[in-house]
């Protein structure tokens, strides 16, 4: 193993992460020390300047809320003013402010942090465990992100990657990862959905398998779809009934918004396990005479099923769209794979079984199997001889904007990555020395309904008449999904510059000393003794 | 939104400019220098590059080079016309960009230089040069009415051939070896001359079947992970641009309708510019396919209406009714096909009534 160094596979999950790695031949996950296959995504910043990651740090989502940031993927690659932003700063006990160029930053002990920071802490924690697991350095990585995350999202993953440290060979889509896992070792041609629900996302995709290619057809997703909505129901539920007996509103209090939120996720699992959940939350508050009260409840799995119907059939909406995308019906498909811990819900499977009319494959860890696809990818990467390949496709349409607020498509979602594709632009006055373009993700020809990737300034051509200088822009989108922008003055072939200023984005400068301040930062070990800490 | 800075104008006649700020160039209509590479190379060098002619002949103010793409390799467009072996010394070729003055205007059919030339492939070019359409055409090209030129010259066959595999499909790439990396280069340097069907090396009538093994089978040679342990960028990148291409090719042609409007392109005249499925033959497929749907139903719910009443009639043997529902749809719809071809056939069917009930009473 010395020789060949190793590389991860890491599935940097909104709820939960999960670390693979690919040892002789097969994708095993790799546990913490403490036995643990996933690690909750949560940061928690302790009092001594040092932070605790993973299922330590969620136990202080309610003990240490200000200072423990949880479903940062959420929020990662988000411009400040989106509504997921907006949401999340009513939602969240820690502290959300607005940085530069509408960028998202995370207040926690009078430091500021940007979201691939927070990200950054998390894959350094799964790189700390397959270190301490494999007993040597690990410094390269396959990390997953939702498939239909934008460019910006992807970007920020990537910076989070580089921040903690680790050559990130490809991002992966992680319903391909998944199909990846489970086209492993079966010689088989079928067609087959992946049915991605996560702690935050929702992702479909549809691929054609074979013995070496895994050609995705088309993939449809929502980014503000996942579990965590369906803890935000039963938590409404939980919360209007209180405020119905006792007139207090518990939505009111952060603490009392983190117990209930711990409350409605355990309730959820309990309710998909056994078919009835026993809700009690001892202390949540104090009336106004300071006595303290109980919130006691039964959630039976009717009207469960009642409360997230509607959030059910938003995912076939969306499946219906990549069906449509692919050309095929439900009846086309050779095989449902289901992934993320929600699809563990009765009332899920039940949903996928009668829209798709055949039973979800069995045998597949829903939480687990994103991570090994990760890790058979980085294996095939480092691999000489490698022999699967992945023919992904870009999710959301690239478009640039023309005046008025309007766009144009450049290239169609679910074209086949890599790609790249040229449009010639022209000066519209004399001795005009630069050219600026806006780039757009999404599916409206409004600017405003699309996700904007960055504004290009093209200079460095040579300068001629208005409609005589040409410009051969290129629009680039590569293995990993990211967006790359170039130019070429046409007559002269010369390359022109090209500042990039991606409104979100993390610059160089600003990686580099992420990158410094992350090696400071110590991974708390042992915090309390009794809990399963982190290993550094 | 702040309008897009100091603003791009279009260049392009063929998209309406959406304003004054930004504008595509309809990619590649460069007629000017399209005939230049009409000219069929000799068949006895196909594989070779363009990229080794210097690109000596640059027209006086070249326009946006066809293949749009930063040319790694000069582009063909600005190399100098080549008159194939066999074709009379001398006389220069009637589709050089910028000869218009050298060529006596009497040039007649049959000094054709491309004409004669052994045909690279298939669809003898030959049959082109007995009758003569390129009388006028290359006389247009002289006075400088380029895409007329075009005309004449483009359809007679794919003249740059794709150079074989630079990998075996399968096995382990340990390195690239120096011819390796020449043979990339020099795919890489035709890549702008050939069609989508010669980058999936399938033929134009492939099925999607075939189209989709084609690009099974070019993934597993040219797919940037079966590279990616490598050191050296430059392969990496020249692989990834072929592999960029074959993905462009293989999600165009994977699809019926825009594979039958691309075959149809790179066999017309303006094959040059027609290589590289652009937005505007993007919105034509888009066009072509409402027409069909509309032609199949009609443009005006009232034409539908009547043409769905006439079929009713039609049905039930109501021929006199049928041609006046009929007549009234084209009121609202002058040039639907369908309904003029429906109403051909109903009003024959009127006329064989008419000359059978007339026999009726003929007497014998």
């Amino acid at each position: 193993m010395a020789e060949q160094e190793i590389a991860v596979g890491i599935d940097l999950g909104t709820s939960y992460s999960c670390v693979s790695v690919v040892q002789n031949g097969q994708p095993m996950v790799i546990p913490n020390e403490w036995g643990e296959r996933t690690h909750a995504s949560v940061v928690s910043f302790l009092e001594d300047g040092t932070v605790l990651v993973g299922n330590a740090a969620k136990k202080n989502i309610i003990t240490n809320a200000e200072n423990t940031v949880y479903s940062a993927k959420r929020l990662i690659g988000r411009y400040f003013f989106s509504d997921e932003v907006k949401k999340a700063q009513t939602v969240m006990p820690y502290k959300i402010i607005e940085g530069q160029n509408n960028s998202v930053r995370i207040v926690v002990r009078d430091r500021q942090y940007s979201l691939p920071e927070i990200s950054a802490l998390v894959l350094k924690e799964m790189k700390a465990i397959a270190e301490s697991f494999l007993g040597h350095p690990v410094g390269k990585a396959v990390v997953t992100v939702p498939a239909y995350f934008n460019d910006n999202q992807r970007q920020a993953t990537k910076d989070a990657g580089r921040i903690a440290g680790l050559d990130i060979l490809r991002i992966i889509n992680e319903p391909t990862a998944a199909a990846l896992a489970y086209g492993f070792g079966r010689d088989v041609n079928q067609r087959i959905v992946i049915y991605d629900l996560g702690g935050g996302t929702f992702d479909v995709s549809i691929l054609e398998i074979g013995k070496d290619v895994f050609e995705v057809l088309s993939t449809a997703g929502d980014t503000y779809l996942g579990g965590d909505d369906f803890d935000d129901r039963i938590m409404n539920w939980l919360a209007d009934d209180f405020l119905a007996r006792h007139k207090l509103d518990l939505r009111q209090n952060k603490y009392c918004l983190q117990m209930l939120k711990e409350a409605s996720e355990q309730a959820k699992i309990d309710v998909g396990e056994k078919g009835t959940a026993q809700i009690l939350c001892q202390g949540i508050c104090q009336d106004a005479n300071g006595q303290v009260m109980d919130l006691a409840q039964t959630l039976t799995q009717d009207q469960f099923n009642r409360m997230v119907m509607d959030l059910v059939q938003r995912t076939f909406k969306v499946c219906d769209e990549a069906l449509q995308s692919a050309r095929m019906t439900a009846a086309d498909v050779d095989a449902v794979i289901l992934v993320g811990g929600p699809t563990r819900l009765p009332i899920i499977r039940n949903s996928v079984r009668h829209y798709f009319q055949r039973e979800p494959k069995e045998g597949v860890n829903p939480d687990e199997v994103v991570s090994m696809g990760a890790a058979l990818q980085a294996h095939a990467l480092m691999d000489k001889a490698t022999e699967t390949f992945l023919v992904d496709v870009t999710p959301l349409s690239l478009r640039i904007g023309t005046v008025g607020g309007f766009t144009e498509k450049i290239i169609d979602k679910n074209t086949p990555i890599p790609i790249d594709k040229s449009k010639t632009f022209t000066t519209s006055r004399d001795g005009q020395d630069r050219v600026k373009i806006r780039v757009y993700q999404g599916e409206s020809n409004r600017a405003d309904d699309c996700e904007m990737l960055g504004e290009f300034e093209f200079a460095g051509f040579k300068i001629g008449y208005r409609g005589e200088v040409k410009i051969e822009v290129t629009f680039e989108i590569d293995t990993n999904g990211i967006v790359n922008v170039s130019a070429t003055d046409v007559e002269s072939g010369q390359r022109t510059s090209t500042t990039i200023s991606l409104s979100s984005g993390l610059s160089e400068g600003d990686i580099q000393r992420s990158i410094e301040a992350n090696k400071q930062t110590q991974v708390a070990r042992g915090a309390s003794k009794d809990l399963p800490a982190a290993v550094r | 939104m702040a309008p897009v800075a100091p603003g791009i104008a279009p260049v392009a006649p063929g998209i309406a400019p959406l304003v004054p700020g930004i504008a595509p160039v309809a990619p590649a209509v460069a007629p000017v220098v399209a005939p230049a590479r009409a000219v069929p190379r000799p068949a006895g060098a196909p594989g070779a590059p363009p990229s080794i002619a210097p690109a000596v002949a640059a027209p006086p103010r070249p326009p946006g080079a066809p293949g749009a793409r930063p040319p790694q390799v000069p582009s063909a467009a600005a190399a100098p016309p080549r008159i194939a072996p066999g074709s009379q010394p001398g006389q220069p070729s009637p589709v050089a960009p910028a000869g218009p003055p050298r060529i006596p205007p009497g040039s007649q059919p049959g000094v054709r230089p491309a004409a004669p030339v052994s045909a690279p492939k298939a669809a003898a070019p030959a049959a082109l040069g007995e009758f003569d359409p390129f009388a006028s055409g290359s006389v247009q090209a002289m006075i400088g009415e380029a895409p007329a030129a075009g005309a004449a010259a483009a359809p007679a066959v794919p003249a740059v051939e794709m150079p074989a595999p630079a990998f075996p499909e399968t096995g382990p790439i340990e390195a690239v070896s120096p011819q390796q990396a020449m043979a990339v280069a020099q795919i890489l340097g035709v890549l702008n001359e050939v069609d989508y069907f010669q980058v999936l090396r399938v033929t134009q009538d492939a099925k999607p079947a075939d189209i989709k093994r084609a690009f099974y089978r070019e993934s597993r040679t040219y797919h940037p992970d079966r590279f990616f342990h490598l050191t050296e960028p430059e392969v990496k990148v020249d692989i990834g641009s072929v592999y960029k291409r074959i993905t462009e090719a293989y999600y165009f042609l994977k699809d019926e309708t825009k594979r039958k409007k691309y075959a149809a392109d790179v066999n017309g005249p303006d094959r040059k510019s027609k290589l590289r499925f652009t937005e505007a033959s993007e919105v034509e497929t888009k066009a072509q396919v409402k027409k069909e749907q509309e032609e199949q139903i009609g443009t005006h719910p009232k034409g539908r209406a009547l043409y769905a009443t006439a079929m009713k009639d039609v049905d039930a043997g109501r021929w006199s009714d049928a041609q006046r529902n009929l007549k009234s749809a084209l009121m609202y719809e002058r040039d639907n096909a369908r309904y003029k071809e429906k109403l051909g056939e109903v009003e024959q069917k009127l006329h064989e009534e008419f000359k059978s009930k007339g026999e009726q009473f003929k007497i014998r």
